[in-house]
């Protein structure tokens, strides 16, 4: 497509948004997939995202015959842009489009891909993640969950951490050992576990906001069937790495993922604007300072997408994620500084500005810079893949 | 968000871009490596008629000048990217000195002026300077030419020229004074905002190439130096920064890029993004050389180790072109009092 046509686009998909942007809700909003927490939340946030599918603006980034509009990058990156320019609802199944699609998509059979792929753009089938374990977070190739085979297909037992939206998920994409003998990582399988109720307890685990949103899943010889294998067993850590790279940069080649540092900047120039503090200066520079980051970052991504540099093609799409998690915490916490005083303040309260907006993001700001992926596990793997420096560990 | 999305899908950045950087860092790396450089350093800093000439040559004093007045008529992505080379080998030759003046010209000179002067610039046969900021001096004052200072374009018989002691010495600096005698032309080359967006992006592309050369410097030290029974670079301490340094490098890199294409383009965002570009690589700069000569040790403190030669142009570069504190004040104001 011409510039002009992704032009006339993207003003068709922003008419399409400012006459159907879902009504204001009357209950609180979760700030991101990570914290819907209640039903009512759920329904609101799955029917938006179905809606959108309905109307053909999601799944650019799909081939057509697994229900996508076809593969189209620039299309989809204007999608994205727009959503968040409009300030609309997020895409609840994120971690369904964003994860688990590229990976069925890399490694799923034909009848995988036809059965699975068209239900997560839809909301049909949300989606979590079964990574994580108590005992195995950064060191995540250490996890203990196993995957049994059985006459039926497997059994699985073990407990998984940090599950955002396993609440509401038919399906989890969930990494398991099937052999205990071998070396950790080739021990390892990948699996499209379907989240019956036999031998499956969820538990909530509450943030350090009070909210909720994650959970630790509990399999006690769940019973899993053959097809639930993606790729072959032994293959699982590749296929997690798959997912991990999808999970931390590769959205940002579209330039989606610096849509939301955007929007918050637009809100915290706002709210710097209505502070009594706006004159501050060193508050100023640091307001500044997080603009230029901005800008670096959307740049950063758009440089990624073209002809690479020279030097280290890999450095921004690995470096996304660290870099914009960060900036919205400096974001949130300068946030919270304009504020001032109020910055102590909670939702409940009257007199907290933005709703109490400003804490709630800086509280769950740690969310992204631990999640997906600490920013020190960042920095080890940025320092070790990028730049070639020896291993720490 | 107050910049336009009007920027080119690719940044305008072609093969043709690839191709200029692989032969300007060649071309650097035979005739001013680092062995040269420091040679050249210790041995008093002369300025290299010859080399100068040669580049000339090469099209490198005439980059973004118009091909009828002799130049290569290339845009501000291509300068972007030879700039960033010049600053990775700390050239002292003062061809981005010349090319800043040619821009000065070339935006608000008459035509009789252009045709006198930028072929003379582009051929090497004259070398030009601007004076960009009223605080600091006039770099390579002394072995210029021609003289862009006070809204007049100088011939030397017209300037005194006070030289600076200054720490970089590849970046001679000097007070440039009319006499209000010798050759003169009176002109409308003031500092105006179009010239500043130039002189800032040409400053930024070239600390983002010094800041790079310290962080490969240092990350190959870092591989290089055992201690401990292993590398340094394995301890985390060590490698942790230098990751920073690349990311403030990387940032200022995509800045100075969409500045380029900004001024290429002409879609209105390179005076926000050329103040932005310079403040980040500024800082990029900075960064790098301080932790350049913490993680290189003992070696580090030392005149022996290159990388005090970038921590002397970084000194230079940060007062040169308004520090990042002053390019942050008025993005904080602009952004602040912009209407949203």
């Amino acid at each position: 497509m011409s510039d002009e046509d992704l032009a006339a686009f993207g003003r068709e998909v922003k008419s399409y948004l400012t006459a159907n942007r879902p009504a204001e809700p009357d209950f609180v909003m979760p700030q991101s997939f990570l914290e819907v927490e209640t039903e009512q939340q759920f329904t609101y946030l799955r029917a938006w995202q179905r809606q959108l599918y309905e109307a053909g603006h999601l799944g650019f980034d799909v081939p057509e015959q697994y229900g996508g509009r076809g593969v189209d990058q620039a299309r989809h990156a204007i999608v994205m842009r727009e959503l968040a320019n409009a300030q609309m609802p997020f895409l609840v199944n994120t971690i369904g489009l964003r994860w688990v699609v590229p990976t069925i998509l890399k490694y799923g059979t034909e009848e995988q891909k036809q059965r699975l792929v068209k239900p997560i753009l839809s909301t049909d089938h949300i989606w979590c993640q079964g990574f994580s374990e108590p005992e195995a977070g950064s060191d995540l190739a250490s996890l203990q969950t196993r995957a049994v085979r059985h006459e039926d297909g497997y059994r699985v037992t073990g407990h998984k951490v940090w599950t955002t939206l396993a609440h509401f998920a038919q399906f989890m994409i969930l990494l398991a050992r099937t052999d205990a003998e071998a070396n950790k990582y080739r021990g390892l399988s990948y699996f499209l576990f379907p989240m019956g109720e036999e031998g499956v307890t969820i538990q909530p685990l509450l943030k350090m906001s009070a909210e909720g949103g994650f959970n630790q899943v509990i399999f006690d010889d769940a019973p899993m069937p053959h097809d639930a294998l993606l790729g072959k067993e032994g293959q699982g850590w590749e296929v997690a790495m798959a997912t991990l790279t999808f999970e931390r940069g590769a959205a940002g080649v579209s330039g989606e993922a610096t849509s939301g540092t955007s929007e918050m900047l637009d809100r915290l120039v706002k709210c710097a604007r209505d502070s009594p503090r706006k004159d501050d200066r060193v508050l100023r520079d640091r307001l500044a300072s997080l603009w230029i980051d901005t800008e670096a970052a959307r740049f950063g991504e758009r440089r990624a997408a073209q002809h690479l540099p020279a030097e280290r093609p890999m450095a921004l799409p690995m470096m996304s994620k660290l870099v914009r998690s960060e900036i919205d915490q400096d974001m949130a916490a300068l946030g919270c500084d304009y504020i001032g005083k109020t910055a102590r303040l909670g939702i409940d309260d009257p007199a907290a500005p933005d709703e109490g907006e400003w804490p709630r993001a800086y509280m769950n700001s740690f969310g992204f810079t631990i999640g997906g992926g600490t920013s020190e596990i960042q920095r080890n793997l940025l320092a070790e893949r990028v730049l070639g420096l020896p291993r720490s560990r | 968000m107050r910049l336009s999305r009007t920027l080119p899908h690719d940044f305008g950045f072609t093969d043709e871009h690839q191709m200029l950087q692989s032969e300007a860092r060649r071309v650097l790396a035979e005739r001013f490596g680092r062995a040269t450089l420091r040679r050249w350093i210790e041995g008093g800093g002369e300025h290299d008629a010859e080399l100068y000439q040669a580049l000339a040559e090469l099209g490198w004093c005439g980059l973004t000048i118009e091909e009828r007045y002799g130049g290569a008529g290339l845009g501000y992505s291509h300068l972007a990217v030879l700039a960033e080379e010049i600053g990775r080998a700390l050239l002292p030759a003062p061809c981005l000195a010349s090319i800043t003046a040619a821009e000065a010209i070339a935006l608000a000179g008459d035509d009789a002026m252009k045709v006198r002067w930028l072929p003379a610039i582009a051929d090497g046969s004259k070398l030009a300077t601007a004076a960009v900021d009223s605080r600091t001096g006039v770099v390579a004052a002394q072995t210029a030419d021609l003289f862009v200072v006070d809204q007049t374009l100088a011939e030397r018989d017209a300037v005194t020229i006070e030289p600076d002691a200054g720490l970089d010495v590849t970046k001679p600096t000097a007070t440039v004074k009319l006499t209000g005698q010798g050759t003169t032309q009176r002109t409308t080359l003031k500092q105006s905002e179009a010239f500043q967006t130039r002189a800032l992006l040409i400053a930024a592309a070239e600390a983002t190439g010094a800041a790079e050369a310290v962080l490969v410097m240092t990350r190959d030290y870092a591989i290089e130096r055992h201690q401990f029974g292993k590398p340094i670079g394995a301890f985390q301490a060590v490698s942790h920064p230098i990751v920073d340094m690349m990311i403030g490098i990387e940032n200022a890199r995509s800045l100075t890029y969409a500045c380029a294409a900004a001024l290429d383009s002409d879609n209105g965002d390179a005076k926000v993004l050329s103040r932005m570009a310079k403040a980040a690589a500024s800082d990029a700069l900075s960064f790098a050389v301080a932790k350049g000569v913490q993680l290189h040790g003992g070696f580090g403190f030392t005149w022996d180790c290159d990388v005090h030669f970038y921590f002397r142009r970084s000194l230079y570069e940060r007062a040169a072109l308004g520090d990042p504190t002053d390019h942050r004040a008025w993005l904080g104001e602009y952004l602040l009092a912009e209407e949203s």
